[in-house]
């Protein structure tokens, strides 16, 4: 618990107590396009892979990976496989720049 | 009324949204029960449970709970979460709302808007409701809600 003296500590002490604590919440499942002819309003959406790629990427880099998702909804299963995707990614890229490193210095440059 | 499809194969699951009030800054609440009527601004987020009426200015994110309901002609300086109600709940469009977001306004299944919708970005889930209108809100197309209701 934070120290309530302080005023950042009230704050997120008085925040915690009246607004709440961390709550996980279902938004549904996600469009991917909409139209309204009607009103001639269309709205495309996307497909959201590139956002949760982005997000994954966030989250797996900053120091506070809750803070990086913070208001940002997502779909869970794909947040997870894209984190999955970048660290087998990530694995995959080293070992390549250490089999070049490593080759070069056994053969030279060509 | 409005038609919506889905045709994605990665939306197979569903969006979740970790609403953390201290991380997004949310810093003030009206509950279930409540309702608040004025010219109301509102520094920090908003969690809305109850019921605000009126006109006014909320600098951060806002959500409209489950049990919320917003009235009125507000400026939303940050994200807008609805799974409640924007706008009046026996009207099919309610002319007197109007909400102007600067930042992505989320309808998610539960929500239902018979307001005008104004923002940046709009994003809906399967079941939302968007019985008024929504326009797309340009950075250099800012509409001065608060500013006409209040020369009016």
């Amino acid at each position: 618990m934070q120290d309530p003296s302080s005023s950042a500590g009230t704050q997120q002490f008085f925040t915690e107590q009246i607004v709440g604590l961390p709550i996980r919440i279902t938004l549904g499942r996600r469009l991917a396009k909409a139209d309204q002819p009607t009103r001639g309003v269309l709205v495309s959406g996307v497909s959201g892979r590139v956002e949760v790629m982005q997000l994954a990427a966030l989250s797996l880099l900053a120091d506070d990976p809750a803070q990086a998702l913070a208001g940002r909804p997502v779909n869970g299963p794909a947040l997870l496989r894209a984190r999955r995707g970048w660290l087998i990614g990530g694995l995959l890229l080293w070992s390549v720049l250490l089999w070049g490193a490593f080759h070069v210095l056994e053969h030279g440059f060509p | 009324m409005t038609h919506w499809h889905n045709d994605d194969p990665l939306d197979a699951s569903h969006d979740t949204l970790v609403i953390d009030p201290v991380k997004m800054n949310i810093v003030n609440r009206i509950a279930e029960g409540s309702a608040v009527d004025g010219d109301l601004r509102f520094d920090g987020g908003l969690l809305l449970q109850g019921t605000l009426r009126g006109m006014g200015e909320i600098t951060g994110r806002l959500v409209i709970w489950h049990t919320g309901q917003l009235q009125g002609r507000f400026k939303v300086l940050g994200d807008l979460y609805v799974l409640g109600h924007l706008g009046g709940v026996a009207d099919d469009i309610d002319r007197d709302t109007l909400i102007e977001c600067q930042g992505t306004a989320y309808v998610a299944s539960t929500g239902v808007s018979t307001g005008t919708l104004l923002a940046a970005r709009l994003r809906m889930y399967d079941g939302a409701v968007l019985q008024g209108p929504f326009k797309t809100l340009r950075p250099e197309q800012s509409v001065p809600v608060l500013q006409a209701a209040r020369n009016s």
